[in-house]
This record gives C-alpha cells, sequence and structure tokens, in this order.
C-alpha cells in the first residue's frame, strides 16, 4: 500500500511554507523565500520538504494551498484562506485556542475561533501594510541598520518605550530619524515600534473580541518584542507554539485539512 | 472612454431591454433637437415624478467603479472624499459619458457634505442650472408632529415650480398624478422581479434585477416600463416549480452606492462561488421599495410624494437607526440570506457609521453574520477582498 502523505503549502507576501502529515502526524515543513514566481516557490518547497523526508512527489495524495498566492498554485487540489488554515492549525496546536493573531509580510488577521474551534469572526487589514511585518523589516534596514532577528532582544534592553504615532512604514520611518537625532537609544526606538505595531493590532482585534487563550502566529510571533508588547497593551498572556515554528501554522492547518478531506475521500470510496 | 451603458450579466433574459438602452442616446439627441430638457439627479430623495411631470426626462447619475472619473473629480473634493462623489464631478468633467453631458439641468438632494459642494461645483464650473432639495433627519424621531414633512412639502413644492419655470410648462396636479401612476407601475414590476430571488428556485438573479433597475435609471420611463412588462410576461411563463434549486450561499448585500459598472465587489462574491440574493442600497431594491399611496393619485399629489419619499430613502443619514435595523433584518430573515457583505465605499462616513450595530443586531437576532469590505473603485485590493469573501464564505459554510 502506498504512503498516504499529504501536504499544506502556505504562499505568504514573503516566504513560502510547506508542511506534510503521515497519517496525522507532521513529517516535514520548510520555510522558503516567495521570490518573484510564488507559485513556483512553493511547489520547489514542497518538493524540497517531500525528498528531504524520503518520499516522492507522487507519495503526496492531497495538497491544500493558503496564503495570497493560493490562487496561482496549480499544483494544489484545493485552496482554502489563510484565516481558516490559521484557525485550524492553532486549534491543532492547543484545544484552549479562541484568537489567533497571525502578522505576516504584508498583512495582520486577527481570527477568532468559537468553542468547537469554528472561525465565528475575523479582521484583515486592508490594502496597506503598515504595522506588518514589512514595517519592521524596513525600519531594521533602512534606518536603524540592525538585522531583523535581533529586533525583539533589543527591544529588551529599552530604559524608555519611544512614542510612535504611526504605523505607517515611510512616515515611522521619518519619525525614528527625528528621534534618534534627539539622542533616542536605538533601543528605545525599537520598543516603541513594537508597541505601535501592537496598539494596532489591538485596536484590529477589539472588532471582533480578545478571547483567551490568544495565539500569536507568523514571521513577526518570533520577535519577542512585540509578543511583550502586545501582552502589556492587552493585560493578557499571549502564547507563541513552541514544539512548531510560528510561520508554519497557516501551512499546518492546510495540511490538516487536506488530511480531513483525504481521509473522508478514502472511507466514503 | 467611459462606459455608457450597462454590461447585462444575463443577456439572454435581458436582450429586449439592452437592444432598447443602446438606443437611448440616439433617441435622447433627438428629443433634444425637438426641445425636450433632460434632469440629471444624484440621490434617490429626488422624485422623478415631478421632472416627469414638466414633460422633463429624467437620468439618475448613477455610474460608478470606474477610476478616471473619481481621478478628475479631485480636482473638486477633497482626496478622502468618496469614490461615488468625486465621480458625480469626474465624468461630467471629462465630458466622456453621455449621459452626464446630455443633461441641461440637475437635482440635488442635501444628503451629505459632498452632495451639496456637487451642486455647487456643477452649477459654478460647469454652467448648469441646478435645483436643491433639503432633506430633513428628525422626521422618523418625531413621525407624529407635522414640522418635518410640512417642510419636505414646502421643499417640494419650491423644487416643482423651479422645474416648471425651467421647463416653461405648468405642472397641475393632474399631470404629477398621471406620473406617479406611472412610476409606481414601474415600481410594482421591479419589486416582483425582487421578490423572486426569496426561493431557491427563481428565473431571475438578483443582479439581474440590479442591472434592470440601472437600465431604468436612463431610458424613457414610459418605455422602459413596457420593458419591464415584456420581462415580467417572460418570467411568468417559465416553470418555476422544475428549475434546479440554487444551492450556492446566500447572501445579502449592504452599504454604500452600488454604481451602474460597479462590478469589483460583486464579481468577487460571485466568482467565489456565492449568490447575492437580496440587498439593501439605494440603487438596487430600496429604489423601488414601496410605492407612493394612492391618495396620491385621487388627493393632494405632493403630501403623498412627500410621504412617500421622506419616509422611505434607504439612506442612514436620513433614517432612524431602529428603523434602520428592522429594515435590515426583516430583508436577511425573508430571504434566508446566510450572511451580509457590508460593500462601504470608503470615506462614506454616513454609511460606515452604522456598520457596527448592523452586524451586532444581524448576529443576535438571526445569528446571521456581516463582512465589512472597505474599499473604492481601484483594483489594487481585489486579492483581500478575494482573502475576506472566501474566509467569509468558508465561515458560514462551516464544513471546515
Amino acid at each position: 500500500m502506498s504512503s498516504s502523505i499529504v501536504a499544506g503549502v502556505d504562499i505568504g507576501s514573503t516566504t513560502v511554507k510547506a508542511l506534510i502529515l503521515k497519517d496525522g502526524e507532521i513529517i516535514g515543513g520548510l520555510i522558503g523565500p516567495t521570490g518573484t514566481n510564488p507559485a513556483l516557490a512553493g511547489k520547489q518547497i514542497l518538493d524540497t520538504v517531500v525528498n528531504d523526508a524520503h518520499y516522492a512527489a507522487s507519495d503526496v495524495k492531497y495538497i491544500v494551498a493558503t496564503g495570497y498566492g493560493r490562487v496561482s498554485a496549480p499544483f494544489a487540489d484545493k485552496t482554502i484562506t489563510e484565516i481558516t488554515c490559521h484557525g485550524r492549525g492553532a486549534r491543532h496546536i492547543s484545544s484552549q485556542i479562541r484568537t489567533v493573531i497571525d502578522i505576516g509580510g504584508q498583512d495582520a488577521k486577527i481570527v477568532s475561533l468559537g468553542e468547537d474551534g469554528r472561525v465565528i469572526d475575523f479582521v484583515i487589514n486592508d490594502k496597506c501594510a503598515s504595522g506588518t511585518g514589512r514595517f519592521l523589516e524596513s525600519a531594521a534596514q533602512l534606518v536603524l541598520h540592525v538585522p531583523l532577528e535581533d529586533l525583539g532582544e533589543l527591544s529588551s534592553k529599552a530604559t524608555n518605550i519611544c512614542k510612535i504615532s504611526t504605523t505607517c512604514t515611510v512616515f515611522a520611518q521619518t519619525e525614528i530619524v527625528s528621534l534618534l537625532a534627539a539622542g533616542e537609544s536605538k533601543e528605545n526606538v525599537i520598543a516603541g515600534l513594537h508597541s505601535s505595531i501592537a496598539n494596532r493590532v489591538i485596536g484590529m482585534a477589539k472588532r471582533v473580541g480578545v478571547k483567551p487563550t490568544i495565539m500569536m502566529t507568523g514571521g513577526v510571533a518570533k520577535n519577542i518584542g512585540v509578543i511583550k508588547a502586545l501582552e502589556k497593551n492587552l493585560n493578557m498572556e499571549v502564547i507563541v507554539p513552541s514544539d512548531i515554528d510560528p510561520q508554519l501554522v497557516g501551512a499546518l492547518g492546510a495540511a490538516l485539512i487536506a488530511n480531513e478531506i483525504f481521509t473522508n475521500g478514502q472511507r466514503g470510496g | 472612454m467611459a462606459e455608457t451603458t450597462i454590461d447585462f450579466n444575463n443577456k439572454a433574459l435581458l436582450d429586449s431591454l439592452a437592444t432598447r438602452l443602446e438606443q437611448e442616446p440616439a433617441r435622447i439627441t433627438e428629443a433634444k433637437k425637438e426641445g425636450k430638457k433632460v434632469v440629471g439627479y444624484f440621490c434617490p430623495h429626488i422624485p422623478e415624478e415631478l421632472i416627469l411631470a414638466a414633460g422633463m426626462l429624467p437620468v439618475r447619475l448613477a455610474f460608478g467603479g470606474e477610476l478616471e472619473p473619481v481621478s478628475a473629480g479631485e480636482d473638486y473634493l477633497k482626496s478622502y472624499s468618496c469614490s461615488f462623489a468625486r465621480s458625480c464631478l469626474g465624468y461630467r468633467k471629462l465630458s466622456d459619458n453621455f449621459y452626464y453631458t446630455v443633461v441641461d439641468a440637475i437635482c440635488v438632494a442635501y444628503t451629505c457634505d459632498s452632495m451639496r459642494r456637487i451642486q455647487e461645483y456643477w452649477e459654478k464650473y460647469f454652467g448648469i442650472p441646478t435645483f436643491s432639495l433639503g432633506v430633513t433627519q428628525t422626521h422618523d424621531r418625531f413621525r407624529s408632529k407635522p414640522h418635518a414633512k410640512e417642510y419636505f412639502k414646502n421643499e417640494l413644492n419650491l423644487l416643482r415650480s423651479r422645474l416648471a419655470d425651467f421647463s416653461g410648462k405648468t405642472i397641475k396636479d393632474g399631470d404629477i398624478r398621471k406620473t406617479i401612476a406611472l412610476c409606481n407601475k414601474i415600481r410594482e414590476k421591479l419589486w416582483l422581479f425582487y421578490e423572486y430571488p426569496r426561493s431557491k428556485q427563481t428565473p431571475i438573479e438578483w443582479r439581474d434585477v440590479l442591472d434592470i433597475t440601472h437600465s431604468g435609471f436612463l431610458m424613457d420611463r414610459a418605455d422602459f416600463l413596457n420593458e419591464l412588462v415584456k420581462i415580467d410576461q417572460d418570467l411568468r411563463k417559465r416553470k418555476i416549480e422544475e428549475m434546479p434549486p440554487d444551492t450556492r450561499p446566500r447572501l445579502m448585500i449592504g452599504g454604500s452606492i452600488i454604481g451602474i459598472g460597479d462590478h469589483k465587489v460583486l464579481d468577487i462574491i460571485k466568482q467565489a462561488g456565492a449568490n447575492i440574493v437580496a440587498d439593501s442600497t439605494c440603487t438596487g431594491s430600496m429604489f423601488s421599495r414601496k410605492r407612493v399611496s394612492m391618495s396620491g393619485i385621487i388627493g393632494s399629489p405632493i403630501d403623498a410624494l412627500a410621504e412617500r419619499y421622506l419616509y422611505n430613502v434607504p439612506c442612514p443619514f436620513m433614517t432612524d437607526l431602529p428603523k434602520r435595523l428592522n429594515r435590515v433584518i426583516r430583508i436577511a430573515r425573508d430571504y434566508g440570506v446566510q450572511g451580509l457583505v457590508y460593500y462601504n465605499l470608503q470615506y462614506c462616513d454616513i454609511w460606515r457609521a452604522e456598520f457596527k450595530f448592523i452586524k451586532d443586531a444581524l448576529y443576535k437576532e438571526l445569528s446571521v453574520p456581516s463582512l465589512l469590505i472597505e474599499t473604492d473603485y481601484s483594483p489594487t485590493d481585489v486579492g483581500t477582498i478575494r482573502t475576506k469573501v472566501e474566509a467569509f464564505l468558508e465561515m458560514i459554510g462551516g464544513q471546515l
């Protein structure tokens, strides 16, 4: 009997993520850059994951694609939005989750889950990418000149949280330059950036209501400074997946849905 | 080049109407040569009956969905005015939409800050005579007291005399009674069509009725009624009980104006596999909701027009909240909708401000969830809107 492997592929604006399950258990997951050809990047990352797990592409029986690039993924059997996938992935990690905050490369979304784990409401930012991963990336690279990965740790050394009044990527850079010129430390400025992201996301989250337990996913969840700022401003605990990379939660949800569809199909047929 | 006709969704059913509509610009041009005047208006508070009674052609200038007129309108209104308001000026400024160019005068109801200035720009910058109509905001709250209706009746009488002066024809009560009868017949047919999608077995979709409604903004009204009668006869011949039920998720669309040609959000919803069955918008079913009472035909026509136009326009700025909520809940219940897509034109505060009330009330009363789509006429956010709509459908579908 051939192996029943299913896959979830999450094609985001900045990174592509693939995760595979065998009999419902995770056997591989990988993150790579999206580049200029999202569909190709998605296929390549999936092939790599499958290959690394010592399987052949033909062993993959069902693929669910998600993320903004899902519509251009011809290799997928089905496409499901990242809202449903993040909800499903987070609930798989912990059945207590009622709110998922996902901040990715160019969007932020909040998913509210019912007691049974179904999505009951959600909100996604509109076309402007302010207050998302891109916002932190450009501030780190263009004005602060520090590696993106270091932002979290640097912010923990802040002695004061600077007020940054905007989450607009362009305006914030001007504001950061002024703050640095006025003698503020990098650390204080970074703490300010995290606080401003947290406030923007909380503003969005209040539209759907914030119920505990809260899980944060996506690339920005790797930044401990943002997590701390969210916890402080919400006055609630925010958990981050520990056994799995928080960037893979969407792909995990997609793979779980793929597994369900495939298993049901096997039973039915 | 701006669109001046309607891209009908259901060409087979609406073939005769489409053909007739295509002839309209040529017919209007001919009629103008014989001295006929054309009067445009934007918001549905203007009684077409008065324009018709003066022997003039009413045209509801409600095109939308195109970027160029929005940019052109920025010469006058701030960039954070809604796309529709800017288009109201932009189409005329660009002079490539027949209907905006052909009008001899416009009527403007004071329904929002933008509308007020739109009137003045048309007058001062385009040299077009304009007639204003004041509308009250407290009429619902003080329904039993006469002051709001008295004010509105005075406004209507003023509009009547100014339209009469402009046309050079006296408007007699009898003239208005005739046009009330005509407009009521149009409303009756349109409303009949909007009722079909209450059932899953329907010979006509909501989107088709929207297209028909929009045609009626532009066409000679008597000819429009003839076309409606033809469509009605066609629909009555169909064996509805033999039709396969439409199994797509049933949605209601609410929010700001859906302009003629504004397909962005409607197309995304359709491509996502959902079916819009009802609406609460002023260019949709609400335009034909409620006829002018029979007292308009046997008693004072102005009194009856005031009653119809003051208490039955859908605009949240002009309507008390409990009435708005009841109306939306009733439509959602009657049409068995599974979700509301609230399409709000960005920067339209009037509709955006009521969203939370509508969302919470619909959920509380009917467990019907709502999705807010705030956007404009630019295509940049199509991907994000698609994700929102698909996620909403996954949510209400509940199978995941």
